[in-house]
C-alpha cells in the first residue's frame, strides 16, 4: 500500500489556490470533511488489479476527427456579440488581471 | 377540448386534424406553466409569450430546456449565480434542431448548479419540488425538466445526463427518461461538465414521444467531434414491431435497493416473461467501483471545464461558485495533480476499460439489461446535505452504464407504499437505442404505466 495521507487544511488551501478559488473561513471546515470522506471512498479502486489494462479516455471509439472551420466561418461572433457579456473591456480589448 | 395528459403524439395528431391550433396548444402549456411554477419552482426563466411556429414535425409545441442548453438571446445560467446574466450568442445543436423542426421554447428549467447533484438543491435559485409530494426532491440534475413533464407543464422536456441526471429525476417523478449512447446526440452548446460522459437526453410521458424527439436530435454534428456518423434510424417506427429479447437481471443492482422497488421489478419481470421474453440472472461488476471511477473522472473533467469561468469574457468571478462546484473543482485538481495523477485519474481510466469489458461480456450473453434506476424513491428536500457526495450515491445504478457510454431508459414500474413512483431502467448496447425503446414500449403498451399519469393529472388540474 502506498503512502497514507489525509486531505488536510494545508492541502485544501493549496488546491484552492491552484484552482483559483477563494475559500471563506466558514466553508473550509465542511469542505475539508467532505473532500476527505470522498477521497476515502474512492480508495476502493485499489482493490482492482489494473496492471495490464489500457486506459479509456472516452467511450466513443473515434479517431482523429478533424473539423475545417471553412471559408464561411459560420461560427464567427460579431464584435458586439463578443463583448456583450463582459464588463471588463476597453475599446476592443478585454481587461485582465496583471499576470507578470 | 380537454388536453390534459395528452402525449406529444396525440397533440400532434389533434393539430394535424385541425381539432386544435398551434396557438391554442402553445398557450395552453404556457398557462399551465405559469399556474404551477410558483408551487414547484420548475423554471429559472419562463417565457411570458411564446413565439410559436406553424411548421415542421413539432408544430409549435413549446419545449422546456434544461438551463445548461445555450439558447440564443435567452439567459442561460446552468442554475449558477456566476452565469446569472449570461446571454448566449448562439443556440446549442439540440435546441437548434428542435427549433428547425418547428418547436418553440417554453422556458429554461431549474437544475443542480452546473449539473452538479441529484436533487436540484445545489441550484442557486432554490430547489424544484417533486410534483408527487412537494416536500420531496424531484431528483436531478435535470429535476426541473422532469417536474415539468410530471406536472404536465409539457408532454416532453430536454435534459442532460452525465451519470443519472436524466434517468434518476425521471424515476423520482414517475416519467420516462431516455439517456442515449455517448456520441449519439451533440453536446455542442451544452455547458460542459464531464466531457467524456455528458449526453443530452429526453424526459417524456411516453416511450414513443421520447423516440420521436431522439430521432430529431440524434446524429452527426460537425461542431461536436465526438458525435458518431452511424445513421439515425426512425425510432418511432421501429418500436411498433415488438421484438423478443433475452434480458439479463444483474443481482448486484438489486442489493441495497428498497423493497418496494425490488418487488415492482420482480412483477415487471413476470410481465415480460409472460410476453415471451427470456429472463436470466447475470453478474456485473459491483456499482461501488463505478461510483469511484465516475467520481474521479468527472471531477477531473469538471476542474478542467470550469477553469474557463474566470469572469473576464462573460459571467461573474469565481467567487460566485457554490460549495458543490468548489468541492468538485478541488477534488479534480487533486486527482490530476503531479504525484497523484497515476494513482487516481489514470487508475480510474483503466478501471473504466474494465467496466466497458464487463458490459461487453454481459452483452454476449443477453440482449438487454433490466435493473432498478435508483436504490430508493424520492427523498425529502434537505436530506442531500447530509451526504458528502449525495449525487454519486443516488446515481450508483446509472454510473456503470454512463461510464461505459451505453444507452439507458428509465420507465415507471408502479408506486411504493408512500405512494411515490418506482422505476426501472433498460440498458442496451452502444447505439442500439431502438432495442431499449422497443422493450420499454412493450411494457408501456401492456401496463399503461399503471395509470400513473391519470392519477397525477388529477393533482394538477387545468
Amino acid at each position: 500500500m502506498k503512502k497514507r495521507f489525509k486531505l488536510d487544511k494545508n492541502i485544501i488551501t493549496y488546491l484552492a489556490s491552484l484552482s483559483n478559488l477563494t475559500l471563506n473561513s466558514k466553508e473550509t471546515p465542511s469542505l475539508i470533511k467532505k473532500l476527505e470522506e470522498t477521497r476515502e471512498f474512492i480508495e476502493n479502486i485499489n482493490q482492482i488489479n489494473t496492471k495490464k489494462v489500457t486506459p479509456t479516455e472516452h467511450p466513443g471509439y473515434l479517431k482523429n476527427v478533424i473539423f475545417n472551420d471553412g471559408v464561411k466561418n459560420e461560427r464567427k461572433l460579431s464584435e458586439e456579440q463578443t463583448f456583450k457579456n463582459t464588463k471588463n473591456k476597453k475599446g476592443d480589448y478585454f481587461i485582465t488581471k496583471k499576470i507578470l | 377540448m380537454k388536453l390534459i395528459g395528452k402525449t406529444l403524439t396525440e397533440l400532434l395528431s389533434l393539430i394535424d386534424k385541425k381539432q386544435i391550433s398551434e396557438e391554442e396548444t402553445a398557450n395552453y402549456f404556457l398557462k399551465r406553466a405559469i399556474k404551477y411554477n410558483r408551487k414547484l419552482n420548475v423554471f429559472i426563466n419562463l417565457r411570458n409569450k411564446i413565439k410559436f411556429q406553424k411548421k415542421g414535425v413539432l408544430k409549435g409545441i413549446p419545449i422546456p430546456f434544461k438551463d445548461n442548453f445555450l439558447t440564443k438571446d435567452i439567459n442561460t445560467s446552468a442554475a449558477s449565480n456566476l452565469l446569472k446574466d449570461f446571454i448566449p450568442p448562439y443556440n446549442s445543436t439540440v435546441v437548434q434542431r428542435l427549433l428547425n423542426n418547428g418547436s418553440s421554447i417554453l422556458g429554461k428549467t431549474n437544475m443542480d448548479a452546473w449539473a452538479h447533484g441529484s436533487s436540484t438543491e445545489t441550484s442557486d435559485f432554490g430547489p424544484t419540488k417533486n410534483p408527487w409530494d412537494i416536500t420531496r426532491s424531484p431528483g436531478g440534475s435535470s429535476g426541473g425538466s422532469a417536474a415539468a413533464v410530471s406536472a404536465y407543464l409539457s408532454p416532453i422536456a430536454i435534459g442532460s445526463e452525465t451519470a443519472g441526471s436524466v434517468r434518476q429525476p425521471a424515476a423520482w417523478c414517475g416519467i420516462v427518461g431516455l439517456k442515449p449512447t455517448y456520441g449519439r446526440v451533440s453536446r455542442y452548446g451544452v455547458i460542459a461538465m464531464g466531457s467524456s460522459l455528458d449526453c443530452p437526453g429526453v424526459l417524456a410521458l411516453s416511450v414513443k414521444d421520447s423516440a420521436i424527439i431522439l430521432s430529431l436530435i440524434a446524429g452527426k454534428d460537425k461542431y461536436d467531434a465526438t458525435t458518431s456518423d452511424i445513421s439515425v434510424p426512425n425510432y418511432q417506427y421501429l418500436i411498433k414491431s415488438p421484438k423478443k429479447y433475452k434480458i439479463g437481471i444483474p443481482e448486484e443492482y438489486l442489493k441495497d435497493t428498497e423493497k418496494d422497488i425490488k418487488n415492482n421489478i420482480l412483477d415487471a419481470v413476470k410481465i415480460y416473461e409472460k410476453m415471451g421474453h427470456k429472463i436470466v440472472k447475470i453478474k456485473l461488476m459491483s456499482p461501488k467501483y463505478s461510483v469511484s471511477v465516475y467520481t474521479i473522472i468527472q471531477r477531473a473533467e469538471v476542474s478542467s471545464n470550469l477553469s474557463r469561468y474566470d469572469g473576464l469574457r462573460y459571467g461573474k468571478t469565481r467567487d460566485f461558485f457554490g460549495e458543490e462546484a468548489k468541492k468538485r473543482i478541488m477534488l479534480g485538481t487533486f486527482t490530476l495533480s503531479q504525484g497523484y495523477v497515476d494513482e487516481y485519474y489514470k487508475k480510474a481510466q483503466k478501471i473504466r476499460t474494465l467496466i466497458i469489458e464487463d458490459f461487453n461480456k454481459a452483452f454476449k450473453e443477453v440482449d438487454l439489461i433490466l435493473a432498478p434506476t435508483t436504490p430508493n424513491t424520492a427523498m425529502k428536500l434537505g436530506e442531500s446535505s447530509k451526504y458528502s457526495f449525495f449525487g454519486e450515491l443516488m446515481d450508483r445504478l446509472n454510473e456503470p452504464s454512463s461510464v461505459a457510454g451505453l444507452p439507458g431508459i428509465s420507465i415507471p414500474s408502479g408506486l411504493d407504499k408512500k405512494e411515490l413512483p418506482t422505476s426501472m431502467q433498460i440498458i442496451g448496447r452502444s447505439f442500439e437505442e431502438e432495442s431499449i425503446l422497443n422493450l420499454a414500449y412493450q411494457f408501456e403498451q401492456e401496463t399503461n404505466f399503471f395509470n400513473l399519469y391519470e392519477k397525477q393529472s388529477k393533482n394538477y388540474p387545468d
